[in-house]
Order: C-alpha cells, then sequence, then structure tokens
C-alpha cells in the first residue's frame, strides 16, 4: 500500500522544526524525503539552512575572563558553604 | 527516577558540579542574550549559581539545563524587580525595554562602524525587534532547543517556534533586499 506522500504545504508548516531537529524520527524522515525529491522545497530548505548557517557562526567566543572568574566563583561557593557553621 | 535524600554539602558540592558547573558557558552566552550587558551578564550567572546550589539537592537530575535556565530567569525578574519595579507589569516587555536601554547607552559612533562593518547576517540579525532577535540568538547561534529557549525567556514553546520563524523569514527579506541595493 503506498504511503500518504507528505504534500508541500505541510512542509512548508514543519520546515523550520525540521531544520532545528524539533521533529519526531518519523517526521524528520518523511520531510527529508520530501526534500530529496520536490525541487521547490529542496530550495526553501537550502536558503533557510544558509541563513541558520551564518547565524551559527556568529557565535562569539564565551569571555574566557568571565568564565574563569564564574568558575572560581562556583568553586568558592561550596567553599563558603562547607566552612559556614 | 533516582530519589536524593538530603546529603549534606558533600553530596551537594557533587551535583553541583555534575549539573551545574558543565553549564556555565552556556549559562554566560543566554545571560548575555539577555542583558546585553557583559557585566549584568556576570552577575545575572553569579545569582543563578547560588539559586543552583541552593537548590540543587532537590533537583531531580533530569534536564539540568532546562533546571537552570529556569532559574536564570527567575533571578533575572528578581533583579528587574529591583532596580525598576515600576517595569513589573510586562515581564516580557521589561526584558526588551533594558535590552533596549542597554544598547541605546553604547557609543553611538561605535554602533555605526560596527554596522559597516558588521556582516549582512549580521545586520539583518540587528534589524530585528528585541524579543524576535533574542530567540535567533538563543536557538541558532547559542543553540539551545526550543524548550530551552522557552524556559529561558519564560514564554511557551510555541510562542519560540511562531517568533523565531518570523524572524527568519524577515532575515531573508532583509538579506535579498540588501543584495538587491549592492547591486
Amino acid at each position: 500500500m503506498a504511503t500518504k506522500k507528505t504534500n508541500c504545504r505541510e512542509v512548508a508548516r514543519r520546515l523550520q522544526s525540521y531544520l532545528d531537529g524539533e521533529l519526531d524520527s518519523d517526521r524528520m524522515e518523511q520531510i527529508k524525503a520530501h526534500l530529496d525529491a520536490c525541487v521547490d522545497c529542496g530550495l526553501e530548505y537550502d536558503v533557510f539552512a544558509a541563513i541558520k548557517t551564518d547565524l551559527s557562526a556568529l557565535t562569539a567566543p564565551a569571555e574566557s575572563d568571565a568564565l574563569a572568574r564564574l568558575r572560581e566563583f562556583s568553586s568558592r561557593i561550596s567553599e563558603e558553604a562547607n566552612s559556614a557553621p | 527516577m533516582a530519589v536524593h535524600e538530603h546529603q549534606g554539602p558533600v553530596g551537594q558540592d557533587a551535583r553541583f558540579n555534575e549539573y551545574v558547573v558543565p553549564e556555565l558557558e552556556v549559562l554566560y552566552r543566554v545571560a548575555y542574550s539577555i542583558t546585553r550587558n557583559k557585566a549584568d551578564a556576570e552577575d545575572l550567572v553569579q545569582d543563578t549559581l547560588l539559586r543552583a546550589y541552593r537548590a540543587v539537592e532537590r533537583f531531580d537530575g533530569r534536564y539540568p539545563r532546562a533546571w537552570l535556565l529556569t532559574i536564570m530567569r527567575n533571578a533575572q525578574i528578581n533583579r528587574v524587580r529591583r532596580k525598576r519595579p515600576e517595569l513589573m507589569h510586562d515581564p516580557d516587555e521589561t526584558m526588551a525595554r533594558m535590552a533596549d536601554e542597554s544598547a541605546d547607552a553604547a557609543d553611538a559612533e561605535t554602533q555605526i562602524i560596527d554596522q559597516t562593518l558588521a556582516a549582512p547576517i549580521e545586520n539583518a540579525l540587528n534589524s530585528l525587534p528585541e524579543k524576535f532577535r533574542s530567540v535567533v540568538e538563543l536557538v541558532d547561534i547559542n543553540e539551545l532547543s526550543y524548550k530551552e529557549a522557552a524556559d529561558a525567556l519564560g514564554i511557551p514553546v510555541g510562542t519560540v517556534m511562531s517568533r523565531l520563524h518570523r524572524a527568519r523569514r524577515n532575515i531573508r527579506q532583509h538579506l535579498e533586499l540588501s543584495s538587491i541595493e549592492d547591486e
């Protein structure tokens, strides 16, 4: 029996969640199959995937000084708690 | 699911080191997205760490990042309430206004130079209203899940999704317009 095909409208509705990996595995597979077969939806996906990739590249390196201070603060919390009467 | 009885400082430290310390970098990044100010971000993380330490013995061990982001969100609301009690009618609006005020305080010349040199994607992101930009920063830049972003911002997952999707469409439009103007 032929399985019900995922249509373009449904893919458009779920494309962003697919991009973020926020769908269950069955739905991810259905949409992937549609994107592989449908040129228009595939191009739409490529555009948003490129935007997401560019955005993720904006990651500023976390301030190493700030992180060092926060790690030290974390250690101090427990030391102070343990030394409290 | 393990049931954790009161274990004293040693157990408390072990749980703090297991669940909280590995999330320090994420906490700092998210705090910066929320406060838009390095000093405030560090203060907010410290506040979060203190609260987490006190609460870690009662934490069930599931989804530590989501748990910590909820603590951070509550800590931020309390910080804003202490500073600006009149703004607490709408926490969402309050967060946006606090962020906008920080941005306004930045040196205008620096902002212009940054904007000129920034990549188009960064300009597109900066063109978004704060409530949309913060969702994009949390999910696309800081790689939080929808649920984690919802916990950090104190909004429903559905709102994270709708803001994120609208923000990306706006970014796309912005990029398309930029490329036309460059031709």
